[in-house]
């Protein structure tokens, strides 16, 4: 066993002696989608280099929590005047400024806790979408409701709202039933939304008779 | 005088009977023998772990023809190592993941035998590789080896979760793309069914529908975005901040949704 | 020695020896051969149509052959000789005249029963000889006699006489039927006299030796791999696991076609140079039509080493996607990989069920529901009528649809307006629009009217207590008008009508938790069986029976909660002679075990056919289960006449379900444990987050 795990395949690895970035030589004998794989794993293992480098001394992430708090006041700092913007009506700035923020969300270090990235992103994600929406546009608001959906699927009621909002208002009422149907079955219908969800649902159920009676 | 012919005959026999089992059980040993030899190792090669050992074994000759070049920096090293943990910890979760349904499996004899033994095989190479790593993080920083599986796995999650949001923002293009033509055609049905109007004349089959998804579309989404709309809007937004606002707050991470909705993905 | 061996010299025994053996191989293998006619797919009737694909004669090419294999020609032949031999030793033993020894039987010669003693033997034979002694009587030329039989007739008399006078003799008649008293045994060998002729000894020996030393082995080696190659799905056990492997949480629509194309049935199919011949042009094909292949699924392709792996799966994309590959091999192997497919989906699902994992399981269906249709996943369930293409398709749906219709959607539309979509240039002729809404007229929809939970015999669901859930639903055929009502009365489920004791043996089974009475408990009448039509599917090239199943999941946790039960039969008529639907209420039935908690648990009951695409049906339902205290209490008011038993009843719901009978503390608990199970609740939405984070 012990033999058995010091096996190992010897890649003939190129250390860029001033950046310390890895690479292959392209001259190594592996076949296209071998190298391909190798060359995005060395971009990943770089760019996590970078990201200790950056850390303080033994350049080791640090425990995923505590969080560090530094960006997440950022971020909330940026949600809020972005909301603010929205509350003014200001909707491109609104967009804009949720975009910011979720980068900022996005950029988070890998090492750092995922259940606050979703959450987090779960928000920004909801709040864009609901920018979008106000100015109309469906897609970008059906896109981003759905990450956010994804990004957290219980206790979202606003997003599954929006997502199916959007969907029906792009005449994809099967599509909006459906997900109105999913979203009152995890959210429940006596919950916050629930109602909200339920007059869309009728909204959608109405949409679909038409057509079929006309 | 023995009779060497009617001995003949039953010592033939016994030689054929004893010599066809003898095949037989030699057979099936060596094809059992060769089977167990040449099980599929469960996971394929392991990247990571060979990147990390060939930086160890990296020789400062081979990188040596400028100057004396340096060793490979523990900098690097520690990030090979923390993306073999990575690597470590989707193949223990896989694996764990995996071992109940196999058990059953198993069981109910909708699997072989040797998948079984390969299994058992990969999870015994799994916990010599864990605690191979946890030795060597140990080396580079004294008790990085408690935490290094932890942060490798938040590592992976919240590369899996970029993957996934990024997976959804890619399709914007193509959501954009689809509603502008969708909007004009309906747009196209809407001016057709003026026309039609003041001219009186009845659609084809084609024009009709496009022009009946026009007329909901206008009953069902106007007032509902400008009556319900904006009052959900206003509520929902309200909402908003409040409801997102204990989010940051990290001792707090509130279970996240276990939902998955994948009707639209479906779809594609 | 007194026994000693004869062998079969005249070759009267040797028929029935024969006989006897190929009896014992031909009769049991003639059972074999005649049951599978009870198979599903063979006693169903079909769904009317004249529709006719493309490459029909390769369909049906690849259907014989696929019989051809499924009826085992071998063992057909096998029989056939059998009966032909078993016939021929018949006649031998009827031709061969049977030499039965006649034994000397003195009293048979005098005419005296054998209880006649020796006065009455003496008597008679004075009588006799007073008739029959030559001196007495004259020969009779009418009767062919002459003095010479005359004097013998006597002498064999006077012989029997003597024999029967004589005490020894006439005790070794009684006991043994033989003069000398006990005969020795004499034991034939039935095997014809050449066999041991002298010199052919060692050839008998050489066929002897040939039989266990090579034959015997050979046979038990290969029945041993045989049945160490398949699972229990009747898969090849390598294509299992390869599969297992390829298994992923979020696997999903074209996901599964890849990972069923690892299995090894497939390298078998495409032995040799199969796997590379047409490879290349294959894939241009599919590759080139643009119209339904993902990104991911083109790279998938791309990226398989194994050339028969890449050609399979590029072959049940050709399938899914109806490519006309313009190659008569090329097409008929992928009209055979088709089936293989369909066999390795259910090794597919039961490791999805082994899972448990929502959507792969939906994922398994839809797959199966695809390669019987030959639909591309994702594609409209319109193409599933007859004549239809993607332009049809798209001139109903629209130009920019996103959803698809389902065929049921598609017969609401109103005749005239459906007509107008679909017949036209370029679309449908007036023939081609008459059979595809004939076929669309018979697809077995099945709507559910009702689904509910019970216990049998309660009144109340109890924990952990045995539940039925019982689904009442409709074939209503696409395009149906004026579909009656429901019947309130239809709907109810009546226990069966004996008491108490009979509920109580139900429940005997619940314990051993059995889930056999997938199928409807017998109602006194009559258990009917009906078989649905077999599935309309032009493309496969095998006959499919539809099976529907039905489970229960739960959709927060995206996780199977009660695994399918499967109906292929139900209780009533679909259509009637007529060929119209009857509308009859079908009970569907499945058991399972209650949750341990009380609550209610609200589940997404899923109901799949796996042989037509768009028929699945999803609704929300809620099991409540009660405290069992509170059910043993209202049980007490219900009948207050008996207390006694009623006492020993709550008893006996104690028992069952392990819960203490301490009724008055439980009901001042009450409010603790529902806290309880709040507290359960937020345990398992935290164990969601783990599962969210896979996938």
């Amino acid at each position: 066993m012990a033999s058995e795990i010091d096996i190992y395949n010897q890649y003939p690895l190129h250390l860029d002696p001033a950046s310390k970035a890895l690479s292959l030589p392209s001259s190594s004998a592996q076949t296209a989608t071998q190298t391909t794989t190798i060359n995005t794993e060395l971009q990943e293992l770089n760019q996590l280099h970078r990201a200790l480098i950056s850390l303080d001394s033994p350049n080791i992430p640090p425990p995923p929590l505590p969080v560090n708090p530094k960006r997440s006041a950022q971020i909330t700092k940026l949600r809020d005047s972005a909301n603010a913007a929205y509350r003014k009506s200001n909707n491109a700035e609104a967009v804009r400024l949720y975009t910011y923020a979720i980068e900022m969300a996005l950029s988070r270090p890998g090492w750092e806790p995922v259940t606050l990235a979703r959450d987090e992103l779960a928000g920004l994600y909801a709040n864009r979408a609901q920018a979008h929406m106000a100015q109309q546009a469906w897609p970008e608001g059906l896109v981003d409701s759905k990450a956010s959906v994804d990004s957290k699927g219980v206790g979202n009621v606003k997003a599954w709202w929006r997502l199916a909002k959007c969907l029906a208002e792009m005449t994809r009422y099967e599509e909006a039933r459906s997900l109105v149907l999913k979203a009152l079955e995890i959210e429940g219908r006596e919950s916050d939304g629930g109602k909200e969800l339920s007059g869309l649902l009728e909204d959608v159920d109405r949409a679909l008779e038409r057509p079929a009676a006309s | 005088m023995v009779d060497w012919l009617s001995l003949a005959v039953p010592l033939a026999y016994l030689g054929v009977l004893l010599g066809s089992l003898a095949t037989f059980s030699s057979l099936y040993r060596k094809r059992k023998a060769r089977k167990a030899a040449s099980l599929e190792p469960w996971f394929p090669a392991h990247l990571q772990r060979d990147i990390y050992f060939s930086l160890l074994h990296l020789e400062p000759s081979s990188t040596s023809k400028e100057k004396k070049a340096p060793a490979v920096p523990d900098s690097v090293l520690k990030a090979a190592l923390l993306r073999r943990a990575t690597e470590d910890i989707r193949r223990v979760l896989a694996l764990r993941s995996q071992k109940q349904a196999l058990a059953m499996l198993l069981q109910r004899g909708s699997v072989g035998d040797d998948l079984w033994q390969r299994f058992q095989r990969a999870e015994k190479e799994m916990e010599d590789e864990v605690r191979d790593v946890v030795s060597e993080a140990n080396a580079y920083t004294p008790n990085w080896g408690q935490t290094i599986f932890q942060s490798a796995n938040e590592m992976l999650n919240n590369d899996i979760y970029r993957k996934r949001i990024e997976e959804h923002q890619s399709k914007l293009a193509e959501e954009r793309q689809w509603w502008d033509k969708k909007k004009a055609s309906i747009q196209e049905g809407f001016m057709k069914e003026l026309d039609e109007g003041s001219s009186g004349t009845t659609g084809n089959g084609a024009a009709q529908t496009a022009t009946t998804t026009k007329t909901f579309e206008t009953a069902t989404s106007l007032p509902a975005s400008s009556v319900q709309g904006s009052d959900d809007d206003a509520v929902l937004v309200e909402a908003d901040p409040s409801a997102s606002q204990p989010a940051p707050t990290p001792a707090t991470p509130s279970g996240g949704g276990g939902g998955k909705k994948k009707k639209g993905k479906g779809k594609k | 020695m007194s026994s000693d061996y004869t062998y079969d010299e005249q070759g009267q025994f040797f028929p029935f020896f024969i006989l006897t053996l190929t009896g014992l191989v031909t009769l049991p293998l003639t059972y074999n051969l005649l049951r599978p006619s009870k198979e599903l797919e063979n006693t169903a009737p079909r769904i009317k149509s004249d529709f006719k694909p493309q490459h029909a004669d390769l369909i049906d090419g690849q259907k014989r052959k696929r019989l051809r294999k499924e009826r085992r020609i071998k063992r057909i032949v096998t029989v056939i000789v059998g009966y032909l031999v078993m016939a021929w030793m018949v006649y031998l033993i009827i031709v061969t005249a049977r030499t039965v020894q006649k034994v000397y039987d003195p009293y048979e010669v005098l005419g005296v029963s054998r209880s006649a003693d020796e006065k009455a033997i003496a008597r008679h034979y004075k009588r006799l000889s007073l008739i029959y002694h030559p001196d007495k009587i004259r020969p009779d030329p009418a009767k062919n006699e002459t003095i010479e039989t005359l004097n013998d007739r006597f002498v064999e008399l006077t012989k029997a006489y003597k024999a029967l006078t004589d005490e020894e003799i006439r005790n070794n008649y009684l006991q043994y039927g033989h003069p000398d008293g006990k005969q020795s045994f004499s034991i034939g060998i039935a095997l014809p006299q050449f066999i041991v002729m002298e010199g052919n000894g060692k050839y008998v020996l050489l066929v002897y030796g040939v039989l266990l030393g090579v034959l015997l082995p050979y046979i038990v080696g290969k029945w041993w791999y045989g049945s160490q190659r398949y699972t229990k799905e009747r898969v090849l056990v390598a294509s299992a696991g390869n599969i297992f492997r390829e298994y992923k949480d979020d696997i999903t629509d074209g996901g599964i076609i890849g990972a069923l194309s690892s299995g090894e049935e497939f390298k078998e199919m495409l032995k040799g140079v199969q796997a590379e011949s047409g490879l290349a042009k294959l894939e241009k094909r599919v590759l080139a039509d643009d119209s339904f292949l993902s990104a991911k699924d083109r790279e998938t392709l791309k990226q398989l080493d194994s050339s028969s792996r890449r050609k399979a799966l590029a072959l049940l994309w050709a399938y899914l996607g109806r490519i006309d590959l313009g190659d008569a091999s090329l097409d008929a192997e992928k009209y055979e990989a088709a089936p293989v497919a369909l066999s390795l989906t259910e090794a597919f699902s039961a490791i999805s069920l082994a899972f448990g994992n929502l959507r792969p399981i939906l994922g398994a269906f839809q797959t199966s529901q695809n390669l019987i249709q030959a639909v591309a996943p994702g594609s409209s369930p319109l193409l599933q009528l007859p004549n239809f293409t993607d332009a049809v398709v798209k001139s109903v749906e629209g130009e920019h649809a996103k959803e698809h219709f389902t065929v049921q959607r598609f017969m609401k539309i109103p005749e005239d307006q459906r007509r107008s979509l679909t017949v036209g240039a370029g679309l449908l002729s007036e023939k081609q629009y008459t059979d595809a809404v004939a076929v669309a007229r018979q697809l077995p929809v099945l709507d559910i009217s009702r689904a509910f939970f019970k216990v049998m015999g309660e009144k109340f669901i109890t924990p952990s207590s045995l539940v039925q859930l019982v689904v009442k639903a409709r074939f209503i055929p696409p395009g149906c008008t004026n579909v009656p009502a429901v019947s309130e009365l239809d709907l109810e489920d009546i226990d069966p009508d004996e008491d108490d004791l009979d509920a109580l043996m139900g429940r005997k089974p619940a314990k051993n938790r059995t889930s056999k009475l997938a199928n409807g408990k017998k109602v006194e009448s009559k258990i009917e069986t009906i078989q649905p039509p077999l599935a309309h599917a032009p493309y496969l090239a095998r006959d499919h029976s539809p099976r529907w199943h039905i489970f229960l999941a739960d959709t927060k946790q995206g996780k199977m909660a009660v695994p399918p039960f499967t109906f292929t039969t139900f209780d009533k008529p679909l259509f009637d002679e007529a060929g119209k639907p009857t509308f009859n209420v079908q009970t569907l039935k499945m058991q399972f075990q209650a949750p341990p908690q009380v609550g209610d648990f609200t589940f997404a009951l899923h109901m799949l056919c796996d042989s037509y695409l768009g028929l699945d049906h999803r609704m929300e339902i809620t099991l409540h289960i009660d405290d069992p205290a509170k059910a043993a209490d209202v049980a007490e008011e219900d009948d207050i006449s008996e207390p006694d038993e009623d006492s020993i009843a709550g008893q006996m719901h104690a028992l069952k379900t392990g819960q203490p009978p301490k009724k008055k503390t439980r009901r001042d608990s009450d409010d603790s444990s529902e806290s309880d199970t709040d507290g359960d609740a937020a345990e398992t939405s935290d164990t969601n987050t783990e599962t969210d984070v896979e996938d």
